[in-house]
């Protein structure tokens, strides 16, 4: 992204929301090689909603653990220290954004909605793959088009220039970006991320969810999301701001190295716990 | 004879009508036999509608119109999402996978758990 538009959508975008304070000291926490999980526990544990939350979604059934899990504690120490910030970050992005109950004037539902499945797909995949660290997976699908968000609510001018070239044309939502901004909601995301002292795995993934190979060492993941986002719009789940669907990138499905035949599970599995986890999110207190 | 979408079409299946592009020259006649190669060319002619011979066989027992109806639309809506990229086999193999979950999810929907 050039300088200028970068300086652009910071002065532009100077209320960016930031995430609640015990959160980010949680991210200190655990970027912290010193601290340990009592340390992490008291910082949860001295906010009720976020430790209601935290527990309430490692014991729902979208994790499927064996065993109830009663405390943060033990939470932490099951999950470890990754997983718990990667949780928590979850659950805040939700409170922040969602919209359920409210009235949606500016049309973020259909987004959230989109967010959600790609981030199950992500998960889906991943879970196929056997890949570690799936809590990071649905995050970064969670997250993946956050700038589009950001320019909803944010940057309305520009935002609804590329919504007209998309309903007129019926092109890409990024390819429309491509065409009248001089950056897309994929930086705008990466941006967010910085500020939000998120991973470089994650920030990576942000920004190059569409084009995964140029992801460097996160290509990987890159191209799970890039995946994700392409089955959730074939899955009509939610709206990606337009009617079109992404080609897959070749690098991309060259990266993954997964068989045709992985679609169809991967699909069902993703379907399966979509409408699952819509009904959880409307319980998150 | 029955209208098929192209991701329905199985070697053996005999048409009933020509098969054209969109500039109407003849793909496949009257009477050919489908194999894997013609379907793929069919495909990459981007052809998404082909008669064949026989009986309707892809229609559940007890199926309203209305669902017949509502499983077309979803075939056609995403036949029109997508146009551009059918010649990729990863992207057809989306399609139809796509197509079958959005039929499960709309039976569900309507409450024919057993049918679904």
């Amino acid at each position: 992204m050039k300088p200028a538009s970068l300086k652009r959508i910071i002065d532009r975008v100077s209320d960016l929301p930031t995430l609640p304070r015990t959160v980010l000291k949680i991210t200190e926490l655990v970027n912290d090689p010193k601290s340990s999980a009592k340390d992490l526990a008291k910082v949860i544990t001295d906010d009720q909603v976020l430790t209601a939350r935290l527990l309430k979604l490692v014991n729902s059934s979208f994790y499927g653990f064996p065993q109830k899990i009663a405390t943060v504690t033990g939470a932490i120490v099951l999950l470890g220290f990754d997983a718990i910030r990667n949780l928590l970050l979850t659950t805040s992005v939700f409170g922040l954004f969602s919209n359920k109950g409210k009235e949606d004037r500016f049309g973020v539902e259909r987004f959230w909605d989109h967010s959600l499945g790609c981030a199950v797909g992500a998960k889906a995949i991943g879970d196929y793959m056997r890949y570690d660290k799936i809590e990071e997976l649905f995050v970064a699908g969670l997250l993946h088009d956050i700038g589009k968000i950001v320019e909803l609510l944010f940057l309305p001018e520009d935002f609804n220039k590329v919504v007209s070239v998309v309903e007129e044309e019926n092109i890409l939502l990024v390819d429309a970006e491509r065409r009248v901004l001089d950056y897309t909601h994929a930086e705008v995301g990466e941006l967010l991320a910085e500020r939000w002292n998120m991973s470089s795995k994650l920030v990576n993934v942000i920004a190059y969810h569409h084009q995964p190979a140029l992801a460097g060492r996160f290509s990987r993941e890159a191209a799970i999301v890039h995946l994700a986002d392409m089955l959730s719009r074939a899955m009509d789940m939610g709206s990606g701001g337009d009617k079109k669907i992404p080609p897959l990138s070749k690098e991309a499905w060259d990266l993954l190295q997964l068989e045709l035949s992985a679609i169809e599970p991967i699909a069902e599995e993703m379907e399966r716990q979509f409408q699952d986890i819509s009904v959880f999110i409307t319980e998150i207190p | 004879m029955i209208t098929l979408n192209l991701t329905k079409l199985k070697p053996g299946m005999i048409l009933a009508e020509p098969a054209q592009n969109f500039q109407g020259v003849l793909l496949l006649d009257v009477g050919a036999e489908l194999s894997e190669n013609n379907i793929r060319i069919l495909k990459s002619w981007g052809v998404t509608r082909i008669c064949v011979e026989g009986k309707n066989k892809e229609k559940n027992r007890g199926d309203s119109e209305a669902q017949n109806e509502a499983r077309l639309t979803i075939e056609k809506e995403l036949e029109e999402k997508f146009l551009d990229v059918l010649e990729d086999p990863v992207m057809m193999e989306t399609m139809r996978v796509a197509a079958k979950v959005l039929e499960k999810r709309l039976c569900m929907k309507e409450g024919q758990d057993e049918t679904c």
